[in-house]
């Protein structure tokens, strides 16, 4: 059963009583809040996503709630809270949703160890995946969001988890957020992608969400192998250059890219190293996502 | 023989066990998982060389230094052996290799 | 339709459940699994699960879901086990021709001596018992060799020194564990006076000669001593998981409970070996034998005593719905956390030193920077 499919009160009543169970990729994120803006953003955003029916094992157990206080009156907030437990400082009110979106990012990167996980965006062309790792600030979501527009399959924005019995990546279609003039650049770009409502003065400037296609979410339980390790680098007016780097090179910048290298030990060792194997590796400088996205198709058809 | 006593008299360096270490090799690059510590270590070719030659026996600086030179048929100068007893040291301050004195 | 939650406090009894009756508690329904493996993760008790059930071959009859957690957990143990054996390896190379005596504590004797506790145990620091005269020199051999004073402030470096029992906790920057080295096994100024001497004269070496751990009876009791006395119970299940194991362990040599008595009896620890004996059997279902438990009666503290303490430590120990926390479990920490500086310290002083504490606590009430960098 698909989020949308549930009659719009029975949503808020669920999400507010007993909570609902998203699926997305290999989690399940039991959430509940009786904030009705969160609601209606939730609803939007994962309308497509499927909701667990029975009962069944949550990954997370997540509250977006209002915290106590004589402030909920004139400074209304809002806080997640991750088994009860509040990790964050609380946000403002008309925050909550990207607040769930980060909370939810830091619930798995803290937890997940069954995978390898890796900071970077992951994408799907004929059967491979092309990882894109970075840090903040290296264009890795803008380029991820045009990659996607122009037919690419959405694993993540911000996880390339990797299993650890096969070294195939799994999918964690989410609401894709772009941040300040990456907004603009991707409405310019892609003008048939829809994008939600922007959040200003969060701690990353404005940020709006790029709902992920009924595709991509459909296909959420079919994991690939790796195929291109490409390390983007977004600097203004830079002429595009694909530059192939060595293997220990490509091994080293992973590792540091990796949320858990160093907490797996062996696995870590075996999983980068497998990866730096398995793929072919880049980095990539380039201003123009046309010729950004021209160079990636050519890599995953030749 | 008077090299070979006063080598005797230097320490002796081995590795630590070999079945705690994880290679990775990409043509003269290596890294080195170490499943004691949990640290991984890059090494260039010469490191990785005397990693894995003291894996196979232990042996004081010198004798490391003259079979290395050995293999590419050169003479063993001192100040190779000394930058192969700082290699060493460096090696056991990560944990790689272990100085016992005889 | 699920009802998740809206269970009353005794609903998370069923993590008790699952550690006294892992067969039973893998046939449970993906309900009781879902709260067991939020209550297991919380007490840190997860990993601990996860070990016992895979020995026990249960893991076929699992919910795959719970197969991954349980492997996330084990991740999260196996780190941390391993950085303990580090830190003890890198303690011994810069102690290398000291001769110091180096009696491992706790976890990592559990996990250096292949004991039953180390089962999936998590452990955050290492603990270390050294003769009080090598004190010194073991602190100024390993600032020398790299590790670093945890940052306290000035008033908690006095207290430790001259109050407690180990020095300020010692920290390598380059890896994650503290070291905590002490002298004897409870606070000076506490009412407990266990004689060190015994504790080093009896302690069995292991493998590597440099290294020892407490005989069996004595681990026990410095266990109990560390549970009940020591103030802090946000780990107070595991720890009680620790002794449940060693009583199981040791407990199957026939003389292991006269012995254990009477070293109590020698060292004046009775109380500590009752509660422990108490609270193992009464909540994890320990196999106590009936002659031991009346033995130790003698240690019982009065009656009305007792049924407080009965009150307080199974509200502390049997953790709460996650949704629904009790306030009762702040206040029972609270009050155990009096109790044990009570028993640690001169009443006056305990005065000075918790209003100090409180003042502190207070001014250190700001946002974390953790918390505010994850955004």
């Amino acid at each position: 059963m698909r989020l949308a499919e549930l009659p719009v009160d029975d949503f808020h009543h669920r999400l507010a009583e007993t909570g609902i169970q998203l699926q997305t990729g290999p989690f399940t994120v039991h959430v509940r809040s009786g904030i009705k803006e969160f609601a209606q953003l939730l609803q939007r955003f994962y309308a497509h996503f499927p909701v667990a029916q029975d009962p069944a094992i949550a990954d997370f157990h997540v509250r977006m709630t209002r915290p106590r206080g004589l402030h909920r009156w004139w400074h209304p907030q809002v806080e997640f809270l991750l088994d009860g437990q509040a990790p964050f400082l609380p946000y403002p009110l008309s925050h909550a949703f990207p607040l769930f979106e980060w909370g939810l990012n830091w619930s798995i990167a803290m937890q997940a160890h069954q995978f390898l996980m890796l900071h970077s965006a992951a994408v799907e062309r004929n059967g491979r995946v092309l990882l894109l790792p970075a840090w903040p600030g290296c264009g890795k979501s803008t380029l991820c969001a045009a990659l996607v527009s122009r037919g690419w399959r959405l694993f993540s924005d911000e996880f390339g988890l990797v299993r650890h019995a096969d070294g195939q990546l799994m999918p964690l279609p989410r609401p894709l957020p772009l941040k300040n003039r990456s907004i603009g650049v991707i409405r310019d770009f892609a003008p048939e992608t829809e994008l939600g409502p922007d959040f200003h003065g969060t701690r990353k400037g404005t940020v709006a969400h790029l709902r992920s296609s009924d595709a991509c979410v459909q296909q959420a339980s079919i994991p690939a192998p790796p195929g291109w390790l490409v390390f983007p680098r977004y600097r203004a007016g830079a002429p595009l250059r694909l530059e192939s780097i060595g293997k220990q090179q490509a091994f080293m910048k992973l590792a540091n890219n990796s949320f858990n290298y160093q907490l797996l030990g062996l696995q870590g060792f075996q999983g980068v190293t497998r990866l730096v194997r398995d793929c072919d590796c880049y980095i990539l400088s380039y201003s123009n996502l046309d010729e950004a996205i021209g160079a990636m198709n050519r890599l995953a058809d030749a | 023989m008077q090299a070979s006593s006063q080598a005797e008299a230097e320490s002796c360096w081995s590795t630590i066990a070999n079945d705690v270490l994880y290679w990775e090799s990409w043509d003269e690059q290596h890294a080195v998982f170490d499943s004691l510590s949990g640290e991984t270590h890059l090494l260039p070719e010469l490191t990785a060389h005397v990693l894995r030659k003291l894996g196979e026996y232990a042996c004081t600086a010198r004798q490391l230094a003259e079979a290395l030179c050995a293999e590419t048929d050169e003479s063993c100068e001192e100040h190779f052996v000394l930058d192969i007893t700082r290699l060493l040291q460096q090696l056991q301050a990560v944990g790689l290799v272990e100085e016992s004195t005889p | 339709m699920t009802v998740y939650g809206r269970m009353d406090k005794h609903g998370t009894d069923i993590l008790l459940a699952a550690l006294r009756d892992p067969v039973h508690a893998a046939g449970m329904g993906v309900e009781g699994w879902d709260l067991l493996l939020r209550v297991a993760r919380h007490t840190r008790l997860l990993g601990r699960l996860a070990v016992v059930m895979e020995e026990m071959g249960l893991t076929s009859q699992l919910p795959a879901k719970v197969l991954d957690h349980f492997a996330a957990a084990r991740v999260f143990v196996s780190h941390r086990q391993r950085a303990a054996r580090w830190e003890i390896n890198r303690i011994l190379a810069a102690l290398q021709d000291s001769g110091v005596p180096l009696v491992l504590l706790k976890g990592s004797a559990y996990i250096l001596a292949e004991l039953p506790p180390a089962r999936g145990r998590l452990l955050s620091d290492v603990d270390l018992l050294v003769p009080a005269a090598s004190l010194d020199s073991v602190e100024q051999t390993l600032l020398g060799s790299g590790w670093e004073s945890v940052k306290l402030e000035e008033y908690d470096q006095r207290y430790y020194r001259t109050w407690m029992h180990e020095l300020p906790p010692l920290r390598h920057p380059e890896r994650g564990l503290e070291v905590d080295i002490h002298h004897t096994i409870s606070p000076l100024t506490s009412r407990l006076n266990p004689d060190p001497e015994k504790l080093f004269q009896d302690s069995i070496p292991l493998a590597d000669g440099r290294l020892r751990v407490l005989q069996p009876v004595d681990m026990v009791l410095h266990s109990a001593v560390h549970l009940f006395y020591d103030g802090e119970f946000i780990n107070g299940l595991r720890d009680l998981v620790d002794l449940a194991d060693l009583f199981g362990h040791f407990g199957a040599r026939a003389t292991f409970w006269s012995e254990l008595i009477q070293r109590a009896h020698e060292q004046d620890l009775q109380r500590p070996l009752f509660y422990a004996m108490r609270y193992t059997q009464r909540l994890l279902g320990a196999d106590i034998p009936a002659t031991a438990m009346t033995d130790i009666c003698a240690g019982a503290p009065p009656r009305i005593i007792l049924r407080l303490m009965d009150r307080l430590i199974e509200w502390v120990m049997v953790p709460d719905h996650p949704d629904f926390p009790q306030r009762g479990t702040a206040i029972a920490q609270w009050l155990l956390y009096v109790r044990s500086h009570w028993l640690r310290m001169p009443p006056g002083l305990l005065l000075k030193h918790l209003a100090r504490k409180q003042i502190m606590r207070w001014k250190r009430r700001k946002p974390t920077a953790a918390a505010t960098a994850q955004q």
